[in-house]
């Protein structure tokens, strides 16, 4: 019997890895897809043919589609940055939820929860409401970039606290860490909360823009610092997939297979802050994102964190960019956050895969 | 050699190891029997290097396991868990695979992938392969975990016996109870596995609480009592009325297994 059974399960175990390559394809393709689409739809359509063509004719190629002036502004000052600002964003909070499950061994695990998130916000709040009083005193620190920076400091600081918490005798207890995270999202809030209580109405609208999400508006300017922290963060977690695999096992387990497991929590913990970080501080606290895609991508492969990891970043790129596209054409002339979409659609849809999960199955 | 010496180890205030020494031999399965809380499952987290002793030294080799450098300890020496607490659905042959990582660069897909198969067959789950791993029993879970640390050993096979006896090829396995949640039937063909292991030249240490187990299938037995090893020895030597009383407070008698060449305990 033994031969056979062989023969069929390296035949189904080649199938499986046949699969997931396959949906890295498909994913890319929808990534692609997507991309067009978001460039694309808007007050001014553009056609793929004029979108290549722009392109193009930025690195001095000529092709023989024509396009106008109009449709090159809006598509190189509009719409790349900000389809390529949901590129980095969606997949790095994807990549970001998918490396801290993993870590956690918790599927309920979000970028948000290490408190990445709401000392961001906190710090952004802050400087919305006091801003006046800040810059007074930061006055070297140019204006658009005063904000960012605030929050990305904020969000590494809410982390390093999590973390020092969390850690005794140079161990990390990932469950403490994950009550601290609870414990200093609870405070935050809290503070956020009062800050709105005595802030202005002008201040007001800004501060709900920013804590809604939006990915509007946003220069190139902006962008490309927040671009190089989320790229190599995304890149250095992608080296962890190994580690995340065997930590899926349990701690002592991923130890006994030769892996230097307190480096590794480390890591992550460093790399996730700051990508959420530089992305929250960027575009606001953009919900579902981290916790939703990675499931998705479990449900379609399998917890396998080589290929979780790629799929997540090439899904949550493509969603957000939908998600965007969504927000800024559902309620023309107007925008809606894209937080308010993502958190809308995410919080239904992760209800419908927690019932249609069977009991004892597994993540 | 695997040896533990003057092992001292205080969690929480309270003296869990006192004085424990210990060696594993290359070839021998050593049985650790004792009462909850005596410290057994504590002494295989040090012989593994998961806990550092406050005092006294494990040394694999006679290298002390601080200095091995990891991956290379992985490839020496595997630890089976009581219970693995994975709750992601990997398939039990990505499960079993896991087992392979600190072989990453130097063994090629297609051995790991025969490796991780024939561990499956050796612990006789390889029905299970293609299963997902959280929807298994208890006992499914534990003979996957088995093929699992086989796999990372990569013990000779036994076609290739007479063994290869050279210090530095010499494995060491480490069971955690892993018989608690079997029947008997597989209760008996882990321990035959862990024995095979050993006549192969490995040295196995399983921590059993059945004491007739311990007694087909150990060469040599560890009494555990109170952080201390209170015997140390063959079956004979250490299944006494005498000590099983004054360890585990349960009167019993010894008798002289029907067919086998071991004592069989009754409990009276």
């Amino acid at each position: 019997m033994s031969a056979h059974v062989a023969v069929d399960t390296q035949l189904s175990f080649r199938i499986q890895q046949d699969r997931k390559i396959r949906l890295l394809w498909a994913l890319g393709a929808l990534l692609f897809l997507s991309f067009l689409l978001a460039v694309g739809s808007g007050a001014v359509a553009i056609a793929p043919a004029q979108l290549v063509s722009i392109l193009a004719a930025q690195i001095g190629i000529d092709l023989p589609w024509g396009y106008t002036r109009r449709e090159e502004i809006v598509l190189m000052a509009i719409r790349l940055p900000r389809a390529i600002l949901a590129i980095q964003v969606g997949a790095g909070l994807a990549i970001s939820g998918a490396a801290l499950q993993g870590l956690f061994r918790n599927p309920l695990a979000d970028p948000a929860l290490i408190g990445v998130s709401a000392g961001a916000a906190l710090a952004a709040v802050s400087m919305i409401v006091f801003g006046s009083l800040i810059a007074a005193s930061l006055t070297f620190l140019s204006g658009p970039y005063l904000l960012p920076l605030a929050a990305f400091a904020g969000g590494l600081a809410a982390t390093w606290l999590v973390y020092r918490i969390a850690n005794r005798n140079g161990r990390t207890d990932v469950a403490t860490m994950l009550l601290a995270g609870v414990a200093v999202n609870a405070v935050t809030t809290a503070s956020i909360g009062f800050l709105i209580f005595v802030s202005t109405d002008q201040q007001l609208r800004d501060l709900n823009f920013w804590l809604l999400g939006g990915l509007g508006g946003k220069t190139w300017r902006e962008i490309l610092p927040a671009s190089l922290f989320m790229i190599a963060a995304g890149a250095g977690l992608s080296l962890f997939a190994r580690h995340l695999n065997a930590l899926l096992l349990g701690e002592g387990e991923a130890r006994h297979l030769g892996f230097n497991i307190e480096q590794t929590k480390r890591m992550i913990v460093v790399l996730v802050a700051l990508t959420t970080g530089a992305s929250v501080a960027i575009t606001g606290i953009i919900g579902f994102v981290g916790l939703v895609v990675p499931h998705l991508v479990r449900l379609l492969i399998g917890p396998d964190h080589r290929v979780l990891m790629p799929a997540s970043m090439l899904l949550g790129a493509a969603i957000l960019l939908l998600a965007d596209l969504g927000a800024r054409t559902i309620v023309l002339p107007a925008e809606l956050p894209v937080g308010i979409l993502t958190s809308c659609i995410g919080g239904p849809f992760f209800l419908w895969l927690l019932l249609r999960r069977r009991p004892g199955g597994g993540w | 050699m695997l040896a533990a010496v003057d092992i001292d180890l205080a969690l929480g205030g309270s003296q869990i190891l006192d004085s424990v020494t210990l060696d594993l031999r290359p070839g021998e399965f050593v049985a650790v029997l004792g009462p909850n809380g005596a410290g057994k499952s504590t002494l295989l987290s040090v012989l593994s290097g998961t806990r550092e002793p406050d005092t006294g030294n494990v040394t694999l080799d006679d290298r002390p396991l601080t200095s091995w450098q990891p991956q290379a300890l992985a490839r020496r020496r595997a630890v089976l868990p009581q219970f693995s607490e994975l709750d992601f659905s990997f398939r039990v042959f990505e499960v079993v695979q896991l087992g392979r990582t600190p072989h990453a660069g130097r063994s090629s897909r297609q051995r790991d992938l025969e490796i991780a198969f024939a561990a499956l067959e050796a612990t006789e789950a390889v029905h299970l392969a293609d299963r997902i791993y959280p929807t298994l029993s208890g006992g499914e879970k534990q003979r996957v975990q088995l093929a699992r640390i086989l796999a990372q050993l990569d013990l000779p096979a036994p076609a290739e016996y007479p063994p290869d006896r050279a210090t530095d090829r010499i494995r060491y396995l480490l069971l955690d109870e892993p018989v608690a949640s079997l029947d008997p039937a597989h209760q008996h063909a882990t321990l035959g596995i862990a024995r095979n292991a050993a006549r192969q030249g490995a040295g196995v240490l399983a921590i059993l609480h059945d004491f007739n187990l311990a007694a087909m299938y150990a060469d040599r037995l560890v009494l555990m009592n109170r952080g201390q090893v209170a015997a140390i020895g063959d079956a004979a030597s250490v299944l006494t009325p005498a000590l099983i009383d004054a360890v585990f407070n349960l009167p019993v008698q010894v008798m002289a297994h029907p067919q086998l060449d071991c004592p069989y305990i009754v409990p009276v």
